[in-house]
């Protein structure tokens, strides 16, 4: 095992990522995986960055790609996609919560899809994070003209946003600390309290009130607005978390303040939650864990992983780009999930990929995708755009049942936690038995069609059929019980219908790995 | 967890191998290996002594008058007393209504719990209240707080045999959405049956093939599964690709299997048995949940009627008094007759009972300050009354009992330690029962 972390130390002069993965691999003396192979790369990163699956003419080109800086430059290419902004921007509509559900007319569209595309729009500019965070906490205006005040639409009460705030962007739970000391951590109520401060002026006017929600208020600053702690009744000054209370003029907007404070390279949270969030996202498993609950008690499996990743997504000036850059060229990312001796049972040290289920959105669109049949989007009135994909939707209320079968949130918290993916009965089922999956695999024109009517040998149409869903050419065992299958069944499209479904319902398929 | 074992399974391919020539697999996994003789037998050599034990749930959705049912009130002033007339039961001193004439034969097979009280008189938070045991969101759209007792005892037992669904409502789940499981996880939620069991030709539509898909194609779908679902399980620690796996395979086998479409077809019973259950939602229902939980499922809670008579509560509970009577007679009988009483919890309850004073509209309005449940079967002691309610109605008069009481008792006689802790969503532990304890006059 020695004169493999000698060489892995050689290969990674220079690189403070990878050096801080091989010190704890070789202090826990847990060997690595190897590194997967370019099929296997091509499929996860692509579903990790776009949330798209690869072709299979991608695959086949990356594959036979013979120069050495491939991976670096797919990882590139990836990032230019706009799938790479709407599927980021729909996890940060989660942890926004740009919720249309809950009103009782649908005057909450326009707001949530004014929203998701303004995050949209910030992802695929490249906007910078500092810069995001602070439009979004600072916003000001019409939720019908500023975009990012539609977050004050979910967000709306002292508790909404010392809670939203801390585990959104700070990674603190410091829920307990309202009602008492924070009994696994240093935060009391006046910390609680005095964070809320910050949001004490945030003024509402106008907004439809017909609904659950009032929709398109304007947001404003108020000339006053102050907060008390509930035990002492003291009067607390706008405060920002575990440092002492801003020192403002009732000329000065609070949250200006804590934004500045918050985007402080320095920041003990800021960029290394954003840093842990973003690692999280690509390993299933945050080196904080779970991303939004840092806590001394709780403390980082590899901290000095986690300093190198914020640090220098601090000096890029917060660039997310460059941080997925850096963690999706990091070696952890390139090794296989297939687990050696010993490190079968590693689940906190990056040492092999750790599987995961696709996300639900993902899921549906990589079987629409694969089998060239769009869902059809039911947009309340009328439909969304044909060709609409499911990490487009804007927010969460689109009934598409297996989009909740699968777990996707109900965006009624800032935590990722929110999105489930726990294996259920109802997922066995809507596998085997739901009209959305017999329609796509039925449908009169797609990818089962064209393998019925082409006229191809079953064995090279099987060998597109595993390229296309598993993103690789089928080992000979399955070929052969592919080919025996189809050789059987009269009605072709009956038959390559089964196969691919029989595909589609795998672990291989539903996993990114 | 049941896992099959399985040895040389060549399960490797796409990424470079590392060294494993052995996989345990749980059930899907290699679908090929699924066999329900091998599941019955895993499950009887995992089950200690109150395994067998299920649950039947009477849900009386909108809350069931106590004072027209369980406990009247012949000597109160009509305008509390009510429309029916008392019966004598076949256990002396204890009276019930005149429409229930079927029960009032078993009473020595049914206890009442007469002083159960909570502080809400909602319908939505009063549900949340029965259902979990704790007051709950005052909306009805408001999500629950708490996972439902059907889901605490999903989460805890599982089903009885490993292809049934664990937690079954009929036909669906209660239009609050507090039957659920919420943070325990969703694979603890109910499985909804989805139609009438009374209606002609009854068929599970969550079971049902969608238009076009044969049950030919799906059992070849699900052969070429097991031939290319081999990726490498041990790959993945977190559960989720076992928990698929066995999902998958519950799914398959519900769909195409035998035993399960077996268990929801009520074609299957004698006619006379149909009859005595009654042909209508109640009986039918009554008589699924015992397939049901004969053939492994562990809860099944019956949603049927709406209870809420504000107005003109007679031609209410005529509807609703005498098919809920037959069902739960029936019941009784019949699973005293196939010996499986002390194995069936049979638990009747709403969220509330209704105001011991009629109402201006000739109705009863909500009242949670003393109602009655019914509990039977399961080991819990027959014949007995627990607790009594003020003179007229009203107010707990002796031995007030709490939702988590009731649920306590539940889980007791299923051999659920009351110790059991679930973590909620911010990774707290809490304690399934609370403040309730059993109620320890009925068991």
């Amino acid at each position: 095992m020695e004169s493999r972390f000698k060489q892995l130390d050689a290969e990674f002069a220079g690189n403070a990522i990878n050096q801080a993965l091989l010190r704890q691999w070789r202090q826990l003396q847990i060997q690595p995986s190897e590194v997967c192979d370019d099929e296997t790369f091509i499929r996860r990163v692509s579903l990790d960055i776009s949330g798209t699956l690869p072709t299979a003419e991608q695959v086949t080109a990356f594959v036979n790609d013979t120069t050495s800086d491939k991976r670096a430059r797919l990882i590139d290419r990836l990032l230019d996609t706009p799938e790479y902004a709407s599927y980021f921007a729909q996890k940060w509509a989660d942890i926004l919560q740009n919720r249309g559900k809950g009103y009782s007319t649908s005057k909450q569209r326009p707001g949530t899809a004014l929203f998701a595309n303004w995050i949209r729009d910030s992802l695929l500019q490249n906007k910078p994070y500092d810069q995001f965070v602070t439009e979004i906490l600072t916003a000001t205006g019409s939720q019908a003209v500023n975009p990012p005040t539609v977050w004050y639409r979910s967000v709306r009460t002292p508790s909404n946003y010392v809670e939203s705030v801390a585990q959104a962007f700070l990674g603190v739970r410091i829920q307990c600390a309202q009602c008492h000391h924070h009994p696994a951590d240093r935060w009391s109520q006046a910390d609680y309290f005095g964070f809320a401060a910050n949001f004490a002026r945030v003024g509402r006017k106008t907004g439809f009130a017909d609904a659950e929600v009032p929709t398109a208020e304007v947001i404003y600053v108020k000339d006053e607005g102050d907060v008390f702690h509930p035990r002492t009744g003291e009067l607390l000054k706008p405060k920002p978390l575990g440092d002492d209370a801003f020192n403002l003029s009732v000329f000065d907007d609070p949250r200006i303040a804590l934004s500045r404070w918050m985007t402080q390279p320095d920041n003990p949270y800021f960029a290394s939650t954003m840093a842990n969030r973003m690692w999280s996202h690509f390993f299933s498993r945050g080196i904080i864990h779970p991303v939004d609950d840092r806590r001394s008690t709780n403390p980082p499996s590899n901290p000095e992983l986690l300093d190198a990743l914020a640090e220098s997504f601090a000096n890029s000036g917060f660039d997310i780009k460059h941080l997925i850059r850096i963690i999706c060229n990091s070696h952890a990312y390139q090794l296989d999930s297939t687990p050696n001796q010993n490190n079968a049972t590693d689940n906190k040290s990056f040492a092999r990929f750790y599987p995961r289920r696709m996300a639900a959105e993902i899921l549906l669109d990589a079987i629409s995708q694969s089998l060239e049949v769009p869902t059809v989007f039911p947009g309340g009135p009328g439909q969304f755009p044909g060709g609409t994909r499911a990490i487009e939707l804007p927010d969460e209320n689109v009934a598409i049942a297996f989009l909740d079968v699968f777990g996707r949130p109900a965006r009624f918290k800032a935590c990722e936690c929110e999105r489930i993916d726990s294996p259920t009965l109802s997922q066995g089922l809507e596998l085997v038995n739901s009209q959305q999956i017999q329609d796509k695999l039925a449908a009169e024109t797609g990818f089962i069609q064209r393998l019925a009517d082409n006229n191809v040998s079953h064995a090279i149409n099987v060998n597109l059929v595993f390229l296309t869903l598993m993103g690789r050419l089928p080992i000979d065992a399955e070929k052969q019980v592919a080919i025996e299958y189809l050789d059987t069944v009269e009605d072709r499209a009956e038959a390559y219908r089964n196969l691919v479904w029989s595909l589609l319902a795998t672990n291989e398929f539903m996993f990114i790995r | 967890m049941l896992r099959i074992y399985q040895n040389e399974l060549d399960t490797n391919h796409g990424c470079k191998s590392g060294v494993s020539r052995r996989n345990f697999l749980q059930i899907g996994g290699g679908l090929a290996g699924l066999s329900l003789t091998n599941l019955l037998r895993a499950d009887s050599q995992t089950a200690p002594g109150h395994k067998q034990k299920s649950v039947i749930v009477f849900w009386t959705h909108g809350g069931m008058s106590q004072q027209d049912t369980y406990d009247m009130k012949p000597d109160a002033p009509s305008e509390y007393r009510g429309m029916y007339l008392p019966v004598q039961t076949n256990v002396t001193g204890i009276n019930i209504s005149e429409r229930f004439p079927l029960q009032a034969k078993v009473m020595d097979r049914i206890s009442q719990v007469r002083s159960v009280w909570h502080e809400n008189g909602i319908h939505a938070p009063s549900a949340h209240w029965m259902q979990t045991g704790y007051f709950g969101p005052t909306l009805a759209r408001n999500a629950a707080q708490r996972p439902s007792f059907g889901s605490v005892i999903s989460r805890a037992l599982g089903p009885r045999v490993p292809l049934m669904p664990a937690y079954v409502t009929v036909p669906k789940s209660e239009a609050f959405g507090y039957q659920g499981a919420v943070y325990l996880g969703k694979r603890y939620n109910p499985f909804e049956v989805g139609g009438d069991p009374n209606a002609d030709g009854f068929k599970v539509p969550n079971l049902a093939l969608p238009n076009g898909l044969s049950l030919d194609s799906v059992n070849s779908r699900r052969k070429l599964l097991g031939a290319f679902d081999k990726i490498r399980r041990d790959t993945d620690q977190s559960g989720v690709m076992e928990g698929l796996d066995t999902f998958k395979g519950q799914a398959l086998e519900m769909v195409t299997g035998e035993h399960v479409r077996k268990a929801f077809d009520l074609s299957d019973e004698d006619d006379s048995l149909r009859e005595k259950y009654g042909r209508h939602q109640y009986g039918q229902s009554a008589l699924l949940a015992r397939r049901l939980v004969e053939a492994g499922t562990r809860v099944v809670t019956i949603n049927t009627g709406y209870w809420d008579h504000h107005n003109d509560i007679e031609p209410g509970l005529e509807q609703h008094l005498p098919p809920l009577d037959r069902a739960i007679w029936a019941l009784i009988e019949d699973l005293t007759e196939r010996g499986m009483l002390d194995d069936v919890v049979i638990y009747c309850a709403g969220e509330f009972g209704r105001t011991p004073l009629i109402n201006g509209h000739a109705g009863r309005d909500h009242w949670s300050k003393c109602f009655t449940v019914m509990l039977a079967g399961g080991g819990i002691k027959g014949g007995r009354i627990v607790g009594a309610s003020e003179k007229w109605g009203g107010g707990v008069k002796e031995r007030p009992s709490t939702p988590l009481d009731v649920m306590a008792t539940i889980y007791n006689q299923l051999g659920i330690p009351l110790t059991t802790h679930y973590e909620d969503a911010t990774g707290r532990p809490v304690s399934i029962v609370g403040s309730g304890r059993p109620i320890r006059e009925l068991i």
